[in-house]
Parts: structure tokens; C-alpha cells; sequence
């Protein structure tokens, strides 16, 4: 232990609960592996950002097989729809890239926020279709459909059926259909200089399915070589074997790519042209290197290079090492090579049903480990700050903000509105959080910060004060055992509390138990200290809003 | 409702004792003698042009260049770009303070590869950046040991004494509800009645959850963490004024302002700063003289203020800072196609601060822009000595600010060059 939390224990002379610990079952506990409610609660967080209701732990705690079915109902739920949007861009570095939006103004109707908001979405989308219609998940990269809303419609040439929300689409501007490598934001997000030849795409690509990322094995260039010169470069990058082992994988793969090279659009108009055929072959013209996948030749544009990733065993490792990485908060490259080769071959014999593969990797003994085989303690992510506060008072964190963004890009133009700051890395709290920004924090932090715990705790009180002034009016969605005109009867105040720690914490405690008794101890003396029964409640809020347990499962 | 305005969320005895070793005018001064525990990095994204300020070669015909001028300040030849002329008002100012490097060796011409490497010393996806390091070491007695102002940060395993101000600085903002600082509500703070009640609910919860977390090395970390994170409230919520109307970061000189409040008040240990540019110019290198002269009027700010700034250990808190301001590789010497400049491994870097030589440039390259080797103990031109890599270079720092190089990277020869022995 720290000094500092020695310090913190010490001098804060907490009260001496009897009972079991918090977050504990009263039945005998494993110490060694979540009870089912708690693994019922960390399934919940991970895959919806929500925790999980009463019914479902009244269900998990009398039938601790009821798991499986509330980890299916979770799997279908549109809050693991935007899950699954998020962790592929933890792999796939898509949102919040406001450093790459195109330089041309703002679209009609448009903020700069809804902007990068929305167009990242469409390549997200989806990989969210293909799992929450469980279809294989080779379709992320053969799929002959797209996503679109009408923010993107508008954005890029090539789209039409305009609608608010995003829906299957069409490309008609007879690019090659292959799911999310037919995306135009993913070329925009990463952008490739000519000069480059479409290497910083390709090793996107190869990271995003693959798993290969040729950045970490890139070797120190001969001082001598003359950077300046395309000739020496292209020669070095062919014939000196420190170059030529990546670039003989990395720029084959990329001769498969034919979007728009580098989109400086400071003369174009809405909407935005990124593929035209021209494009198709354009490897003759900058490096004349075909394409081929790792050595294998036969194939010309992205539908080919999409056929030789799915048939590629690395894909489906690839897959299931993203997917651990995501639900177990570890990094991908730390997953047990055994467990993921176990994992790759279910997922393959599934027909590559990555909501199976999900569905397999949180009902596993290793997701529910508490020694150090298991996942660490889960830390709440930012985008599931919004989500989590949302389902349990209501309450959702929006902002108009006048902050100009993108460097000026837009001139004066305000940020715009943002509906959910907890997601928002530019004028928002997702940074703050330890959530990603790309390009520029490219990995989560999973840790408590203590900017993450000033958010977290700035939250908390904005919720609680949400929720009590709701209860005030009788709209109240977790004071529902406390009347507004008798809200300090002692035994409702018990009833509210054992709700509150169930619902909270999945703590499935007797009204008697020790926990229960400094929770109350907590009420009586703000209602002593305060005077206010309204406040008393929204501090008690605040309080479990919190704690260890809300932060962690 | 009367609010505290040094109320922590410990018990009032753990605060005063907690507050007692914090940072702050009232704290003692350090002897003297003791390497700068401060640090600022200054980190310039993208690759700078080192010919376009640091590192002339006017009679290097394939090194082009906008037009300039070369000038001698205090011991340093640098190019000054007609468009920029901050860069000579800044060595003029400055120039004694400053130990220049050049021909620095960024091992890579991948930016990300190479920031990794500018920032840890290796080209690790998760070791710690050494501002990180740093506060690690000396930041216990700061509320918030490493502020990330710049998103390039890489805390790492070390995120538990980092925080990140946020763009419109949403950390003060949560710091201060009272005075409605977007993005927030008008919130106000809580009950001063509330506050202690709150923390011990929290503590003893905390302490008995404990059988549930430390079953495993990780458990525990977080267990701690919690507790740990909870002190850094605590305590900057104590100091909450200090964050109380800080600038948005639009401006680069906003950056600066924070940096020298969040030192001077004793609020944090080490700053990562933003040069607020992306200086990728592969289609346009003019652009760079725009970002030279933003960022050299920033640095003759922030020198000004680190000189006219009492330190709280030393006599100004220059005394007590080691500032480093870097970029994660250079430019090539010609231009291409498209009026840019390709990426080169090479590139030139300043530093400046307590226990830092003034008045010096180290190193050297060939009119190629290629750099040349050094004595790593001294900086002198050595041909039988090595090239000054990154990892050498922030092994440095790190030992220039007290920290032992060898704890974080192992067997890695600190460039101590730039450093009074």
C-alpha cells in the first residue's frame, strides 16, 4: 500500500461494518473468481456500460446459470451495438481524427463536432451490423453494403438514400465493395503522402486485421542514405535487406489500395470525391510494384487483398486477440498465444460469429479470475461514463461549446454541440477519462488518474443532483423506495439503501448488514449535518456514485 | 451556502498533514545544489526543419531554405528566418541559457516510433515518457505530479500522477463548479458539511473491498491506485484556485501561462507542452516558418517567466527546471516535388534550465544534415565516440533532474553533455 492511501485509511477513521465485504455475496466467496453476480456485473459493464438491473441480479443470485442468458440478452442489445462500434476503433484509430477531416469548410447544417462525430461512425457501422446481425465476420471486409446517414451522404460522392440515422446503403461510384476497406474515411483518417505510396493505409490495415503492425520492427536507416532522393530511397527500400524485410510485405500491399492519395480538398465542394477509377492500378505509376499479399500474387484491387485476409489464419488470431483485448482491458499482445489459437478455432468452427466469440471469451473462467491469470479489475471506460449514468438517473452531460476547433480549420466557426461530453475528446471529458484521441492517444489508459477520478467524481454529483431533483417531482429512477414527502422513514431509508447497493455495486445484502449500516450511519449524519432531506439523499448519491465499486468491477 | 475554500475531501486532520507536505510558497527551500526536480518538455509534432533555425548551412547549396539570415547570439549560430524573427529575438534574450544540440540521431523516420523514442528513450508502446518519470520520482508532494497539456503525452504505467487539463482546460472547470466554467452546469461545490462525511463512507468502503482486489498484482495496483487518487483530489481540491481560470489552449502562449502558474504555485512537478503544429510539411515546408515563430516567441515567454519567477526550492524557479524542447526527428536538406521535405532521422534539440550549460552548442552535422559523433560524457566532437541517440538523450535529462537512468533504462550511457558536470 502507498503512503498516501495509508494516510487516507488512517486518518478518515471509518466505521467497522460486521458482515462480509462490500461487493460480496453473503454465501461463501472464491477468492480466487468473481461470484456470479459479480461476473454478472462485470459482463454487464463491458458489454453494455451499464450495470445490471435488479431483476437480472435477483436472477443471477437465485440461478447463478441465468448468466448465460443475460450475457445473450446483453449481445443484443443496442447498447452493445455502440460497444462494438468502440472496439473496433480501439483497433482501428477512427474517431475523434479531427486533425483529419477534409479542408473544406463545414457542411450545410453542420458543426464541427457532428462532423467528427458522425463520419467515423459510417466505417463503425459497419463492423456493428455485422455483429449485431451475426453475420461472419469476414463480412467487415467483403461486405458489397455500407452504412450511411445523411451527414455522410452528403459528405462523399457516392452515396445516396439519405437518412437521420445510419442505414444500409450503396457505394454507386463503382469502387470495389469490401466492407469497411471500401470506407472513405478510412483513407481520409489515414492519410498517405504520394511520396509514401499508401504504406501508412496498408499498415493500418494490417494492424486493424492482422495484428502486424511493420512500425515496430521499422530499423534504423543507414545514416548515409540520402533521404533526399527518391532513386537511393526507392533502391534502399528493395535492395537493403534491414529495409527490405518489411517493404517487401508492407508495399505489395499496399499496390492493392486505389483511393485518392493525400485529399488536400481546399478546392473542392461537398460532396467529396475520394475513389475514382483512375485510381485502379496506380502502383504502376508511383513504385511499379504489384500487388501481393505476403508473397502471394494474383490479385489486383481491395476485394482481392480482402480474400487474402480472410483466408489468412492471422485474421481470425488477429480477431480474437482484439476482442480479448477490448472486453479484458489487457494489451492485445499480452493474451495467451494458447487461448487465443483455443479461441480462433471455436470462432472459425462458429462460421465466425463474432458475437459467439464475445459471448465465449466473458462466460470464461479466465474473464471471471481474480488472481493475476484473470483480467485486472475493469476500470469504467469514458464512453461508458455517458451510458452508465444515463440508464441509472437519466442523466446525460451535453454541451454547446463556442471553443473554435481544428486548429482553425473552420475559422471562428464554434465546436458546435456535443451530446454526451464523456465521449468527446476535444472540448470533453474522454481524454481526462484515459480514452483514446486518435491519432494522437492511440491506447486506452485503463487506470485510475486522477483526472479520471475528478470526472468521475464531477459526474457522480451532476447525476445525483439529477436524480434528486427528479425524485423531488416524483420521476425518481433510483429513489423508489423513499417518498419525497417521507423521505426519512428508517425502514424505507434501509430498503433504498439495500436497492442502491444492489443496483450499484451488486451487492445482494440483508437490510441488517453492516454494509447496509454505514450507508445509513452516511444518511443520518448529512441529514443531521445538512437539514435537507433532498441534499442528504443527493450526497448519499454521490457517495456510492463513487465508490471503488462503480470505478471498478 | 458557505464553501470551503481549502477544504479537502480528507478528514481535517489528514488534510493539515497531508497539506504539510505539499508544494507551495510556504514550503521550505531545498539546499542548494540539488539537481532541478522540475521539468518541462516542449514537444513539436511532426519533425521540424533543423536548417530552418537551428542548425544553418547557408553555403550548403542542396540545403534550401526561405529567406533568413544567419545570427550569433551568446555563443550560437542560428538561422533566422525573415519570417520568423523571433528565433533571433529569442537566442538574443535567451542564447546564454540555451545548450543547443544538433545532429541528434531520432534512430527512425516514423513518427510515431520516433516519438516513442524521443519521449522514453525506446521504441516501447507502454513505458513511460520521462516527464512522467520525473514527477514519479519527485512529484509526492504536488497534487498532480505531471500535467499533460500535451496530448502527445505517453504516461503509461505511470498514469496514477498524471492528469490531463484537457483542451478548454475541463480539468479546472471540474475543479471549480462554483464558477461555472464550461463545459460545465452551474453545479457549485458540495456542502462543506458533506465533504468529510463523504470521504470516510469512501475510505471504509474502500478498505473493507480490499479481499476482492488483492488476489492478484493488478488487484492491488488498482486497490491502491484508488486510495492514492483519492489523496490527489483531496489535494487539489486544496489547491483548486490554482486551476481556476486557466486559458483554453488555442493560443500557444496559453500553454506557457500554465506551465509557469501550475510551477510557481507548486501544483505540479514536470509539464508536457504542445508546440501546437503539426510540422508534417510534406507539401509545404514554408509552412515552418509560421510555427518557428510561434513557438520561439512561446519558449522567450516561458525563459522569461522561469528567470523573473522565484522558485520555491531554488532562487527562480528557472534554477529549479530543466526545460527540453524537442521535436521527434528533422527534415531532409531538399525540397521535393511538391515543395515539402521528406522525413530525416537527424534533427537538432534545445535545452535550457537548472544545471543546464548555457551559451554552448554540441554536436554537429554534415552538410548533409547527418550527424556526428560525440563524446557522450562531455558533447565534444568525438569520431571515436557515438551518435547521440534518444535514449542517451532522456537518460540525460533524467539524470539531470536527480532521477537515476539506470532504474528506467537499463545499460543505456546518459548524455551528459549538455549538463554542468
Amino acid at each position: 500500500m502507498t503512503s498516501l492511501s495509508l494516510l487516507w485509511l488512517f486518518a478518515c477513521g471509518t466505521p467497522e461494518p460486521s458482515g462480509p465485504a462490500p461487493g460480496v455475496d453473503p454465501d461463501p466467496v472464491s477468492a480466487e473468481r468473481l461470484t456470479p453476480v459479480e461476473h454478472l456485473v462485470r459482463a454487464s459493464m463491458t458489454l453494455t456500460g451499464k450495470r445490471p438491473s435488479l431483476e437480472a441480479i435477483d436472477r443471477v443470485h437465485a440461478d447463478p446459470d441465468a448468466l448465460g442468458e443475460l450475457v445473450d440478452e446483453y449481445l443484443t442489445s443496442d447498447a452493445f451495438g455502440v460497444t462494438v462500434r468502440d472496439m473496433h476503433d480501439e483497433w482501428w484509430l477512427l474517431e475523434s481524427a479531427y486533425g483529419s477531416l477534409p479542408l473544406v469548410g463545414l457542411l450545410p447544417a453542420a458543426d464541427p463536432a457532428r462532423m467528427i462525430r458522425e463520419l467515423p461512425m459510417q466505417p463503425l457501422s459497419i463492423a456493428e451490423r455485422v455483429v449485431m446481425e451475426d453475420r461472419p465476420y469476414s463480412e467487415i471486409v467483403t461486405a458489397d453494403w455500407t452504412m450511411a446517414n445523411r451527414l455522410v451522404s452528403s459528405t462523399w460522392q457516392g452515396l445516396d438514400e439519405p437518412s437521420d440515422t445510419f442505414v444500409p446503403s450503396e457505394w454507386t461510384d463503382g469502387r470495389p465493395e469490401a466492407g469497411m476497406l471500401s470506407e472513405s474515411w478510412v483513407y481520409v483518417a489515414y492519410r498517405s503522402a504520394p511520396g509514401n505510396h499508401n504504406r501508412r493505409r496498408a499498415n493500418a490495415i494490417s494492424r486493424a486485421l492482422l495484428c502486424i503492425d511493420f512500425l515496430e520492427g521499422i530499423p534504423i536507416p543507414d545514416p548515409e542514405l540520402n533521404l533526399d532522393d527518391p532513386d537511393d530511397v526507392t533502391d534502399a527500400v528493395r535492395n537493403d535487406p534491414a529495409c527490405a524485410s518489411c517493404h517487401d510485405s508492407l508495399d505489395p500491399l499496399a499496390s492493392f489500395l486505389a483511393m485518392k492519395p493525400y485529399p488536400v480538398l481546399t478546392e473542392e465542394v461537398w460532396p467529396l470525391a475520394m475513389y475514382h477509377p483512375n485510381y485502379e492500378g496506380v502502383w504502376e505509376e508511383v513504385d511499379g510494384l504489384p500487388p501481393a499479399y505476403f508473397g502471394e500474387t494474383g490479385g489486383e484491387g481491395i476485394e482481392d487483398l480482402a480474400q487474402f485476409i480472410i483466408d489468412d489464419p492471422r485474421f481470425r488470431e488477429c480477431a480474437v486477440q482484439h476482442f480479448v483485448s477490448y472486453l479484458e482491458q489487457r494489451p492485445g499482445d499480452t493474451v495467451d498465444d494458447g487461448r487465443v489459437r483455443s479461441l480462433a478455432a471455436t470462432f472459425e468452427a462458429s462460421g465466425l460469429s463474432a458475437r459467439q466469440l464475445v459471448r465465449d471469451i466473458v462466460l470464461s473462467d479466465t474473464f471471471a479470475s481474480l488472481t493475476d491469470d484473470g483480467p485486472a479489475p475493469q476500470v469504467i471506460r469514458p464512453e461508458h461514463l455517458g451510458p452508465l449514468f444515463d440508464d441509472l438517473v437519466g442523466f446525460t452531460w451535453s454541451h454547446d461549446s463556442e471553443v473554435p476547433c481544428c486548429g482553425n480549420k473552420f475559422g471562428s466557426e464554434p465546436y458546435g454541440h456535443v451530446p454526451d461530453l464523456t465521449r468527446d475528446a476535444y472540448v470533453g471529458q474522454r481524454l481526462l477519462m484515459g480514452g483514446v484521441d486518435a491519432p494522437l492517444v492511440t491506447a486506452p489508459t485503463h487506470s485510475l488518474t486522477p483526472s479520471a477520478l475528478v470526472t468521475l467524481r464531477t459526474m457522480a454529483r451532476l447525476a445525483a443532483d439529477h436524480e434528486t431533483d427528479q425524485w423531488s417531482r416524483g420521476e425518481a429512477r433510483l429513489l423508489t423506495r423513499v417518498a419525497p414527502d417521507d423521505p426519512t422513514n428508517p425502514e424505507a431509508v434501509r430498503a433504498q439503501l439495500v436497492d442502491l447497493h444492489k443496483r450499484l455495486y451488486g451487492e445482494v445484502l440483508p437490510a441488517s448488514h453492516g454494509e447496509i449500516d454505514a450507508s445509513a450511519a452516511l444518511f443520518d449524519q448529512l441529514l443531521t449535518d445538512l437539514d435537507d432531506p433532498q441534499q442528504a439523499w443527493s450526497m448519499v448519491l454521490w457517495a456510492m456514485f463513487q465508490d471503488l465499486r462503480m470505478v471498478t468491477y | 451556502m458557505p464553501h470551503p475554500s481549502r477544504r479537502s475531501l480528507l478528514g481535517g486532520a489528514a488534510s493539515l498533514a497531508f497539506l504539510g507536505g505539499l508544494g507551495g510558497r510556504s514550503l521550505a527551500a531545498t539546499s542548494n545544489g540539488r539537481p532541478p526536480r522540475n521539468l518541462v518538455v516542449f514537444f513539436a509534432y511532426g519533425g521540424w526543419d533543423p536548417a530552418l533555425a537551428f542548425d544553418p548551412k547557408p553555403d550548403v547549396e542542396a540545403v534550401i531554405t526561405p529567406p533568413g539570415e544567419v545570427q550569433s547570439h551568446h555563443g550560437h549560430d542560428v538561422f533566422v528566418l525573415d519570417e520568423a524573427p523571433e528565433v533571433g529575438t529569442f537566442f538574443r534574450n535567451h542564447g546564454a541559457e540555451v545548450c543547443m544540440l544538433r545532429g541528434v540521431d531520432m534512430v527512425s523516420i516514423s513518427h510515431e516510433i520516433c516519438r516513442r523514442y524521443a519521449l522514453t528513450g525506446t521504441a516501447e508502446a507502454r513505458k513511460p515518457d520521462l516527464a512522467a518519470v520525473v514527477a514519479n520520482t519527485h512529484g509526492s508532494d504536488r497534487p498532480l505530479p505531471y500535467l499533460m497539456v500535451s496530448s502527445r503525452a505517453m504516461p503509461g504505467p505511470l498514469a496514477g500522477v498524471a492528469g490531463w487539463l484537457g483542451r478548454t482546460n475541463q480539468l479546472g472547470a471540474m475543479l471549480n463548479p462554483d464558477i461555472g466554467l464550461a463545459p460545465l452546469p452551474e453545479l457549485g461545490l458540495p456542502p462543506e458539511e458533506a465533504v468529510d462525511p463523504v470521504a470516510a463512507w469512501l475510505a471504509g468502503r474502500h478498505e473493507r473491498a480490499a479481499g476482492r482486489f488483492t488476489g492478484s498484482a493488478s488487484g492491488t495496483a488498482m486497490w491502491e491506485d484508488y486510495a492514492a487518487g483519492q489523496e490527489r483530489i483531496a489535494a487539489l481540491e486544496t489547491h483548486r484556485d490554482g486551476f481556476r481560470g486557466l486559458p483554453g489552449l488555442e493560443q500557444i502562449d496559453n500553454q506557457v501561462d500554465i506551465a509557469l502558474h501550475t510551477l510557481a504555485n507548486g501544483l505540479v512537478r514536470t509539464v508536457m507542452l504542445d508546440s501546437d503544429a503539426n510540422w508534417d510539411t510534406h507539401y509545404d515546408n514554408a509552412l515552418q516558418q509560421r510555427y518557428y515563430a510561434k513557438l520561439f516567441g512561446a519558449l522567450d515567454r516561458l525563459m522569461a517567466g522561469l528567470q523573473s519567477t522565484p522558485g520555491l526550492e531554488e532562487d527562480t524557479l528557472l534554477e529549479e527546471t530543466v526545460v527540453w524542447v524537442v521535436s521527434e526527428m528533422g527534415r531532409t536538406p531538399g525540397l521535393n516535388d511538391g515543395a515539402g521535405k521528406e522525413h530525416l532521422p537527424f534533427t537538432s534539440t534545445l535545452m535550457m534550465g537548472g544545471g543546464v550549460k548555457g551559451g554552448i552548442t554540441l554536436g554537429a552535422t554534415t552538410d548533409g544534415l547527418v550527424g556526428q559523433r560525440v563524446n557522450l560524457a562531455t558533447g565534444a566532437l568525438d569520431d571515436g565516440g557515438a551518435l547521440v541517440r534518444p535514449d542517451n538523450l532522456v537518460a540525460g535529462v533524467l539524470e539531470g533532474c536527480g532521477v537515476s537512468a539506470e532504474a528506467w533504462l537499463p545499460n543505456v550511457v546518459p548524455y551528459m553533455g549538455p549538463f554542468v558536470s
